[in-house]
């Protein structure tokens, strides 16, 4: 098999074993290769954006969070063309993982987090094995009977979970840095926690900029665009997309662990319901970057705030929103942006002429 | 002894529900080659209007007959109206446009009947116990639900093998470039396949009623059921959706009685088994 080592990314420029798959992905378009380090700078804005306009924290917070994991999903539907229809499983997982940490063990963020994070790569090992071997509509199928399996197990196993119940009661996690201490407590200190969650989310934002710019990253899209050609060119596909995978749960346990310290509780509702609001922020921030999802996280949490209020069905204009979405802007709201204006100025600018 | 009996013989009618759902979404994956995401709403659709004409004519019979012609009228104009552009894309798109769907009527469904459920009275006619001879006695009903679904099941197969039509659409599930390149009107077929899945999900519908009432999101649940039974039969097999959608059914059934708080999870530790060692399901091609 190849070796898949990645070396350090360069500045973007396709190199060495890379280079083939490269080509394969670039020539069929949909890459995201205009937009890949300034969409850093763009998640910068948009936090600034999102703190200084949104007026309840909670939400604030809840923007960054559900954002970082929109975007690790989409390094699953948007980079490797493989549709999970269970996110919400690491998601959950992280959950509970940082919640049993914090109700357990000790009160450090830290070891929350990263107990979330850590224990969900181990099982998105297992569970990306059984669901990766069989890709496209089986993947989709098999990865919403594991979250749908997770959805069953937290109900039952009442010991561990408080089935119905959930969690409740988590105590503020602690935060150590060298030097000093700081409880993060989202309700009385809203302010600290976003700054936290906005550090953390930008950290693992970038990495996985960095994860889709290196040579693997490559391999994954030139595999969504044509596995039979990725593998005749001597990849080991499944291995690149099972370590997508493994990366995309690692995000959203990290996610759902921040979920859980941001609400102090974890139970069956919000966190095991949300595979198909997380996949519906993907499509409609749009596929082609990492930013997309991001801006369709917050997008949708705004909607979401504003005419759940005023009207009780508001999932129906959801619905209908997305099924537009699909259907005549596949590209979702960044895409709008970035390839669909332009190329209307441009035309305009033809014309004007 | 009697309970194991009678709960086999509940199993076999849930999983006669299951098998509707499966080979609908079988035949659709087949021929369409795409997942309808939107099949368990539309089965809810279809025991709603079920719900609402059975309380209108005081009886299931009349609804047996309209609601799954009307399912496969809407069917067929959802197939060309938004289904059709997603044609020449990725195969991902009519899975999510699918999915958008769901939502819309699901949500459509609440606005209009409320999100309680309703009840679907059962046919006076069948209103009666029968014995077996083995386990307790069971309601007639559960048994012409079995009959009806196994009418439905001989009348597919027949007509997939039996009738032109059916010809043209197994010779176009296996391969529809050589279809259309021997002048067939494919898209014809593809608008008729998926007006007879979303029929078929509506039987289900229809039979479903006066066992479980109705409510927004009863076809959320069985629709992964569904997912699961096509995952262990095999994508594309026809007898194999037959086969693991009873086994299923039978297997939560029985696992109900001696251990209830794990029948929700047998039906997947079942197909984990079966995609670790078997991933082209029980009777799938290869």
């Amino acid at each position: 098999m190849t070796d898949l080592r990645t070396p350090p990314a360069s500045d973007g420029t396709p190199a060495g074993t890379g280079a083939a798959a490269v080509t394969i992905a670039r020539t069929r378009g949909a890459g995201p290769a205009r937009w890949t380090w300034g969409q850093l700078a763009l998640l910068v804005v948009l936090a600034v954006v999102v703190m200084f306009t949104v007026p309840n924290p909670s939400l604030a917070i809840g923007m960054l969070v559900y954002g970082l994991w929109a975007a690790g999903l989409n390094l699953l539907v948007g980079y490797g063309g493989l549709v999970s229809f269970g996110h919400a499983l690491p998601f959950a997982w992280g959950g509970y993982a940082a919640g049993l940490v914090l109700l357990h063990v000790s009160t450090s963020a830290w070891l929350a987090m990263l107990v979330a994070a850590g224990s969900m790569a181990v099982l998105s090992l297992l569970v990306g094995a059984v669901c990766l071997r069989r890709t496209e509509v089986y993947f989709s199928m098999l990865t919403l009977a594991f979250a749908q399996l997770g959805f069953f197990i937290a109900l039952q196993w009442d010991s561990v979970t408080r089935g119905d119940d959930g969690l409740s009661g988590i105590p503020v996690p602690t935060l150590w840095l060298p030097g000093v201490t700081i409880e993060l407590n989202a309700l009385r200190d809203p302010l600290t926690f976003f700054l936290f969650t906005a550090v953390v989310v930008l950290v693992v934002f970038a990495a996985m900029v960095l994860y889709t710019e290196s040579p693997m990253g490559r391999v994954l899209q030139a595999i969504r665009e044509n596995e039979e050609r990725a593998r005749g060119c001597g990849y080991n596909t499944r291995l690149v997309q099972l370590a997508t995978f493994v990366v995309a749960g690692t995000v959203a346990g990290l996610a759902g662990g921040l979920f859980a310290m941001l609400n102090n509780f974890v139970g069956l509702q919000p966190y095991w319901l949300l595979s198909g609001v997380v996949l519906i922020m993907v499509i409609l921030g749009g596929r082609s970057s990492l930013f997309g999802p991001f801006l369709g996280a917050v997008v949708y949490l705004l909607l979401e705030s504003s005419l759940s209020r005023s009207f009780a069905s508001w999932q129906l204009i959801v619905g209908a929103i997305f099924v537009v979405c699909v259907l005549a802007f596949p590209q979702g709201l960044w895409g709008l942006v970035t390839q669909t204006l332009p190329s209307l100025v441009r035309r305009g600018r033809r014309t004007a002429r | 002894m009697d309970q194991l009996v009678s709960q086999l013989l509940l199993g076999l009618v849930s999983g006669a529900l299951l098998v509707l759902l499966a080979l609908g979404l079988n035949l659709i994956f087949g021929l369409l080659e795409f997942i309808n995401f939107s099949h368990g709403a539309l089965y809810m659709l279809g025991a709603y209007l079920t719900s609402y004409l059975a309380t209108m004519t005081g009886d299931l019979w009349l609804a047996l007959l309209v609601v799954p012609i009307a399912m496969a009228v809407l069917g067929a104009a959802l197939e060309r109206t938004i289904i059709r552009p997603m044609y020449g894309r990725d195969q991902v798109d009519a899975l999510l446009l699918t999915f958008g769907l769901t939502y819309i009527l699901i949500e459509g469904v609440r606005l209009v009947a409320g999100s309680g459920g309703r009840r679907v009275p059962s046919p006076g006619l069948l209103d009666f116990q029968v014995d077996l001879g083995v386990g307790r006695p069971l309601p007639a009903y559960l048994l012409f639900v079995v009959l009806v679904v196994g009418l439905v099941v001989a009348g597919l197969w027949l007509f997939l093998q039996r009738t032109n039509v059916g010809l043209i659409v197994r010779a176009g599930i296996r391969d529809h470039v050589m279809i259309r390149a021997l002048g067939v009107r494919f898209d014809r077929y593809r608008t008729l396949v998926f007006a007879i899945g979303v029929a078929v999900a509506g039987i289900a519908g229809v039979l479903t009623g006066p066992i479980t009432g109705v409510y927004p999101e009863m076809g959320a649940d069985i629709l992964i059921l569904a997912f699961v039974v096509v995952v262990v039969g095999g994508m594309g097999s026809f007898w194999g959706a037959v086969v693991a959608g009873l086994l299923i059914g039978v297997l939560v059934s029985v696992t109900t009685l001696y251990a209830s708080i794990y029948a929700g999870i047998v039906p997947f530790v079942l197909m984990i088994l079966v995609m670790t060692f078997r991933p082209r399901g029980l009777l799938g091609a290869t």
